[in-house]
C-alpha cells in the first residue's frame, strides 16, 4: 500500500459530446494528481469545477444508492462514486479512458438517455399486485426472503443493461436489469401476475435470448448476478408450464434427453431435437462440415461409459 | 506433468482439430491427458435452465470421477470450464449441500472431495510454462503476423470465480491470449470486442442475434487488419469458423454462402460493395497456434478440418508453407 499514500498523476481522457456544437464526439484529456481515497466522482467534480464547467455528468447520492452516475472506464462499468482511482490504476494503469454507457445514446458528455431502459423496465411490472386476502393479512414468509434479498438490491443505474451484448443487436429484449425484477416478484408469494412470468418467457424479448455471456453479472455495481435470475426465471416457466416458444424449451430438454440417454451431446441430434424441420437452415454448414471430416454422422456416438448411473442419481428417492 | 482430461461434447463431435492439437501439444510436453469415458456432458448451461438439482449431480459425479483419478482436472471448453468450477465451489462452500450429494453419489459409490482443480488448458499451459517456456520451444516465429485474439466468456466470467483460475486476468481487459501472441513472437491486435460474446448459446433457436454478436466481433478484427483469430473456446470457434458466412450475411456482406468467390471479382470495379468488402478470416483454437510455432506438423494438429481455411489469408498461408 506503499504508492496509494502517495499522489500519483493519473491522465483522464473523457468523452465529450454536445448536441448543437460540433464535432460530434471527442476525447478531452485532463492530468490531475489522484491522491490514495480519491473516487472517480471526486476527480469528476475537480474537473468541473477548476478545469472545465462545462463538463456534463450525473449525479446524486455519493454513497452508491442512487444509481445515477454509472459510467465507463476503459469500457468497464461502473459507479463513478463507489470506484477508487488507486484501484483502476491497478487494473488499467495511468490512462483512463472515461465514456457515457452507451455511446450512441448520449444527450451531453457522459449522461446517457435511458428511456429505452425504463420503458422496459416499467413494461414488467415493476412492484407487486396483491389480491386482499380473507384476513387483509399480507405477509411475506421469512423462508422466503433470502431468495428476494439480493434482486432487491438493484439500484436501477442500468449498468448491466448497457453491457449486456444482446440488447446492442436485438432492441426489443428486455435486458438483465428488468429480468432481475421480474424474478424478484414471481418469487414474492403476495404478488399475482401470471402475465408477468408469460411476458419474460416471449421470443426475442425474453429470458430464452440471454446468451449466457455473464457481462450482467460482471458489470452490477451492487453484485447482483442477474444471470442467476435470468436461469431461475427459465426454471420457473417450465416448472409453472408458461408458454414459451417451441424450439426454446426443447434445447433445454436435449440436453437432457441426452445426459440420461448416451451422456455425450451429439451437436447433430441437438440440432434436430431443437429445430426439427428448420434444420435445413443448417445445411450448408452441415455440408461443409462433413467435407472436411469434421462432423459425426452416426447420432449413437460418442457414449460415455456407465450412463445409467446418472439415470440413478436423477431418480428421485422416496422419503 | 499428468493430468485428468475433460474434452466436453463439442470437440469430440464437431471440433476434432481441437482434440488432435491439444493431443499434438501434450505429446510435445510429454504430459499426460487422461480422459475417463465415464465423463459426461456438463449440462452446458442449458441443463440448468431446467434442473439445478440435476445439473448440480451430474457435476458431482464427473467431479467424483476426476477426484478418484486423484488429478487436476484440464478442460478444452470455455463453458465446460465455467459450469465445473462453478458446481465446484459451491458443493465446497456448502458443507450440508456436499453432505447431501455424497449419499446420492453412495448409489454409485463414488464421492466427491474436490481434490482435483478444474482449469482451462490455456491457463494450465500458461501456469505450468509461463511465457518464457512458451517462448523458448518457438522455431518458427509468427513474424509479422496479426493475431486478433478472442477471449470467450466463460473463461474470464464470472471474475469472482475464475479470476483465481485464470491468473487474476480482468474480465475487462483480458491480456493472456495477447501475451502468448507475443510470446510466440506474433503481434497482437487490440480490438474492443476481445472480450464480448459471440452468441453460441442462442445460435439454435435465435439466429439472427447470434449471427449479428458474432459478425461484429469479426468485422472489428478485421478492421483493425487482423490476418486470423484465436479462441480457446470450441463453442467460440463454432460460431466465429463453421458459422462464419451467417454472420457475414447478418452484416450484409457475402451472397451468404460458405464458398469463397473468384479473386478477380473482389478487385473489379463494377463489383457491389457487398462483394467486394467480403472477407473472410481463418479462426484457428490457441493450441493449434502454439503447435505451428513451436514446429509440429499441420495435419497433426487438424488445420485441414478447420472451416475457413488458413490458405484465405495470403500471410497465414506463406507462414504455414514455409
Amino acid at each position: 500500500m506503499d504508492t496509494a499514500c502517495e499522489n500519483i498523476d493519473v491522465e483522464f481522457k473523457i468523452f465529450r459530446y454536445e448536441p448543437d456544437r460540433g464535432p460530434l464526439n471527442r476525447y478531452d484529456s485532463f492530468t490531475l494528481p489522484c491522491g490514495p481515497y480519491d473516487q472517480l466522482l471526486d476527480i469528476l467534480l475537480r474537473i468541473k469545477e477548476d478545469l472545465d464547467p462545462t463538463l456534463s455528468f450525473r449525479k446524486s447520492c455519493r454513497h452508491g444508492i442512487c444509481g445515477s452516475c454509472a459510467v465507463r472506464v476503459n469500457n468497464k462499468p461502473l459507479l463513478a462514486c463507489k470506484t477508487s482511482i488507486f484501484h483502476l490504476t491497478q487494473e488499467f494503469g495511468r490512462t483512463l479512458t472515461v465514456t457515457p454507457l452507451e455511446e450512441s445514446r448520449v444527450l451531453k458528455d457522459l449522461i446517457v438517455d435511458r428511456s429505452d431502459y425504463w420503458e422496459k423496465y416499467e413494461s414488467i411490472t415493476p412492484y407487486a399486485e396483491t389480491i386482499q386476502s380473507e384476513t387483509g393479512a399480507e405477509q411475506l414468509p421469512a423462508r422466503i426472503l433470502p431468495r428476494l434479498a439480493d434482486a432487491d438490491y438493484c439500484i436501477q443505474c442500468s449498468a448491466c443493461y448497457y453491457a449486456c451484448p444482446v440488447v446492442k443487436v436485438s432492441p426489443e429484449f428486455l435486458g438483465p436489469a428488468a429480468f432481475t425484477k421480474a424474478y424478484r416478484f414471481a418469487v414474492d408469494p403476495r404478488d399475482y401476475l401470471p402475465e408477468r412470468l408469460e411476458l419474460v418467457n416471449q421470443s426475442f424479448s425474453g429470458v430464452w435470448d440471454c446468451a449466457k455471456c455473464l457481462q450482467c453479472t460482471e458489470a452490477c455495481p451492487k453484485g447482483i448476478a442477474p444471470f442467476t435470475k435470468i436461469t431461475a426465471l427459465h426454471r420457473l416457466a417450465i416448472s409453472e408450464a408458461t408458454k414459451v416458444e417451441g424450439q426454446r424449451v426443447r434445447h433445454t430438454e436435449g440436453f437432457h434427453h441426452a445426459v440420461t440417454r448416451v451422456g455425450i451431446i451429439n451437436e447433430l441430434v441437438l440440432a434436430f431435437h431443437t429445430m426439427r424441420f428448420r434444420m435445413v437452415r443448417m445445411v450448408p454448414r452441415g455440408a461443409l462440415m462433413v467435407l472436411r471430416r469434421k462432423l459425426h454422422l452416426n447420432p449413437l456416438l460418442p457414449r460415455s461409459r456407465r450412463v445409467g448411473e446418472v439415470k440413478t442419481l436423477f431418480r428421485r428417492r422416496r422419503p | 506433468m499428468i493430468y485428468s482430461l475433460y474434452t466436453g461434447c463439442t470437440p469430440k463431435v464437431a471440433e476434432p482439430e481441437l482434440l488432435k492439437s491439444a493431443a499434438a501439444l501434450a505429446e510435445y510436453l510429454k504430459w499426460d491427458l487422461i480422459e475417463r469415458r465415464e465423463f459426461t456432458c456438463c449440462g452446458g448451461s442449458h441443463l440448468q435452465d431446467r434442473s439445478d438439482e440435476e445439473t448440480l449431480l451430474l457435476n458431482a459425479r464427473n467431479l467424483a470421477y476426476a477426484d478418484a483419478e486423484g488429478m487436476d482436472l484440464i478442460t478444452l471448453c470455455n463453458t465446460c470450464q465455467f459450469v465445473l468450477a462453478d458446481y465446484r465451489l459451491r458443493l465446497l462452500e456448502d458443507r450440508d449441500l456436499q453432505e447431501k450429494v455424497n449419499q446420492k453419489l453412495k448409489d454409485i459409490n463414488l464421492e466427491f472431495t474436490g481434490r482435483s482443480r478444474v482449469r482451462h488448458f490455456l491457463y494450465a499451459l500458461i501456469e505450468e510454462l509461463g511465457y518464457e517456456g512458451i517462448s523458448e520451444r518457438v522455431v518458427k516465429p509468427l513474424k509479422g503476423l496479426r493475431v486478433a485474439s478472442f477471449y470467450g466468456c466463460h473463461n474470464i466470467r464470472p471474475s469472482g470465480l475464475q479470476s483465481a483460475l485464470n491468473g487474476g486476468e480482468s474480465p475487462w481487459k483480458p491480456r493472456s491470449l495477447d501475451r502468448l501472441v507475443e510470446a510466440l513472437g506474433g503481434e497482437p491486435v487490440i480490438y474492443p470486442e476481445a472480450n464480448s460474446c459471440c452468441g453460441f448459446h442462442i445460435s439454435l433457436y435465435a439466429g439472427a442475434t447470434s449471427a449479428k454478436l458474432s459478425g461484429n466481433i469479426l468485422r472489428q478484427a478485421h478492421e483493425k487488419g487482423a490476418d486470423l483469430m484465436i479462441t480457446p473456446c470450441p463453442l467460440c470457434h463454432t460460431n466465429l469458423d463453421a458459422a462464419q458466412y451467417e454472420a457475414k450475411r447478418a452484416l450484409g456482406l457475402g451472397f451468404g454462402f460458405p464458398l469463397p468467390l473468384p479473386r478477380f471479382l473482389k478487385h473489379s470495379e463494377l463489383t457491389p460493395g457487398f462483394i467486394r468488402e467480403d472477407f473472410s478470416l481463418p479462426v484457428l483454437h490457441f493450441e493449434q497456434l502454439i503447435g505451428l510455432a513451436w514446429g509440429i506438423d499441420k495435419r497433426k494438429l487438424g488445420l485441414q478440418h478447420n472451416i475457413v481455411s488458413y490458405r484465405r489469408n495470403q500471410k497465414l498461408r506463406n507462414y504455414i508453407k514455409t
